[in-house]
């Protein structure tokens, strides 16, 4: 949903100005318009003595829609981090995979999955649940949780 | 012991309620108040200077009105306050808030950074381990308990899913809090009068430096596209039957959703 203002119903009083935390309203020829720093919080809504600001809800499209637009950006693919705990895979990680293949797709591009401190046969879970390839780094140091050392990896 | 204790200032979601009608979220009227866990952090800063003495200062990032949430640290016994804000700050994200925040620390200096867990209106849990990036200085999240803090070293139990680990840092650092941590205090009178009076510091874009293109909606390399309630759906339907029935009835069910 997005927060907008009814163009019709706006006597340009201005109320809803003051009540912007984020300073998201500007006035242009005597009516009000909401821009992109709106976190709708709402406070307009109730500000405005006509009513005239309201939420309108939006249908969802494409998540990607303005990705494919800003393509050269260089960087392709989807990650997934892939958490493990004392060597075991965590379930959270296979969703992810799952969500990760959804925007893969949509962009026409790979999966990746990177998984420390594991053995191969949990990497190979990772190929089963969707990855299209999976960075492994079994290194016993890695076992244990220090987000400091895998960061660096 | 230099002390900054990062507070943010969020409509209160306990009291939000849903219109039945809409199926959307009624946020009008919803009363401010600091993020539960920042209290949590202040009441850390607070007890460290009673212990070792130092300064306690309350920092927050945010429209004006977020001063009201600064004079509440004051009451529960933060020394000082500074408000960052500036125009040049808004739609921020995660990201550029963790910049303009550090920016913001490193010109007041400190030992120890206490922040929140997370914010109840965002939920990211980001901006603390990034802000620590940002002053490249370690950080240890969900501290649940203080052990030691002593020679410029400090030693706490983060909070896992199965019990905690004990981890040691050296200062300075920042660290994320957890409610089992401590049992904040109210605010006293006479620390209600004191915030009444105080003087809160204002610092904006020329204050901390930085580069400009890291602030705001430009340093933001997320935005929000739509912020709505998710639908409640409330149909289920119960298969009855043998087990081969309910099994027939399922592969039809799931054939008719197309999931087969």
């Amino acid at each position: 949903m997005s927060i907008i203002v009814r163009l019709d119903s706006c006597t340009g009083c201005e109320s809803c100005l003051e009540s912007c935390p984020f300073d998201a309203i500007e006035m242009k020829d005597g009516k009000a318009y909401i821009n992109e720093y709106c976190n709708a919080c709402m406070n307009c809504l109730s500000a405005c003595p006509e009513g005239a600001i309201i939420e309108e809800p939006v249908t969802t499209g494409k998540v990607l829609q303005d990705v494919h637009r800003e393509k050269s950006t260089g960087y392709k693919d989807v990650l997934v981090f892939a958490e493990q705990r004392q060597g075991k895979v965590a379930s959270v990680s296979y969703e992810l995979i799952g969500a990760g293949r959804r925007l893969a797709e949509e962009l026409d591009e790979g999966v990746y999955a990177v998984l420390l401190g594991a053995q191969e046969s949990e990497a190979h879970d990772l190929l089963k649940w969707g990855a299209d390839k999976v960075l492994l780094c079994s290194d016993g140091a890695l076992e244990t949780f220090n987000e400091i050392g895998r960061a660096h990896v | 012991m230099n002390i900054i204790v990062c507070i943010k200032q969020v409509p209160d979601t306990a009291e939000i309620k849903i219109n039945p009608e809409t199926n959307t979220l009624m946020r009008e009227g919803v009363p401010s108040i600091i993020n539960p866990f920042d209290v949590h952090a202040l009441e850390a800063g607070i007890q460290i200077r009673e212990n070792l003495g130092g300064k306690v200062t309350a920092l927050t990032m945010g429209p004006p009105q977020a001063e009201v949430a600064l004079r509440e640290a004051i009451a529960m016994g933060a020394d000082e306050a500074v408000l960052l804000s500036d125009r040049a700050f808004a739609g921020s994200d995660t990201w550029a808030t963790s910049y303009t925040l550090a920016r913001a620390i490193e010109k007041l200096g400190a030992d120890i950074i206490f922040c929140g867990k997370q914010a109840i209106d965002g939920d990211t849990a980001q901006v603390g381990p990034e802000t620590a990036e940002f002053l490249n200085i370690p950080h240890i999240a969900y501290v649940r308990k203080i052990e030691e803090i002593k020679d410029g070293q400090i030693r706490v139990q983060r909070l896992m899913d199965e019990g905690y680990d004990v981890v040691e840092s050296s200062l300075p650092v920042l660290l994320t809090v957890v409610k089992e941590l401590n049992q904040p205090r109210m605010p006293s009178l006479k620390g209600k009068m004191t915030a009444r009076k105080a003087e809160i510091k204002k610092m904006g874009m020329n204050d901390i430096g930085g580069d400009e293109n890291s602030l705001g909606l430009k340093g933001s390399p997320t935005k929000v596209r739509n912020i709505f309630a998710p639908e409640i759906r409330a149909e289920r339907t119960m298969l009855k039957g043998s087990s081969e029935d309910q099994v027939d009835n399922l592969i039809q069910e799931l054939r008719k959703l197309k999931c087969l």
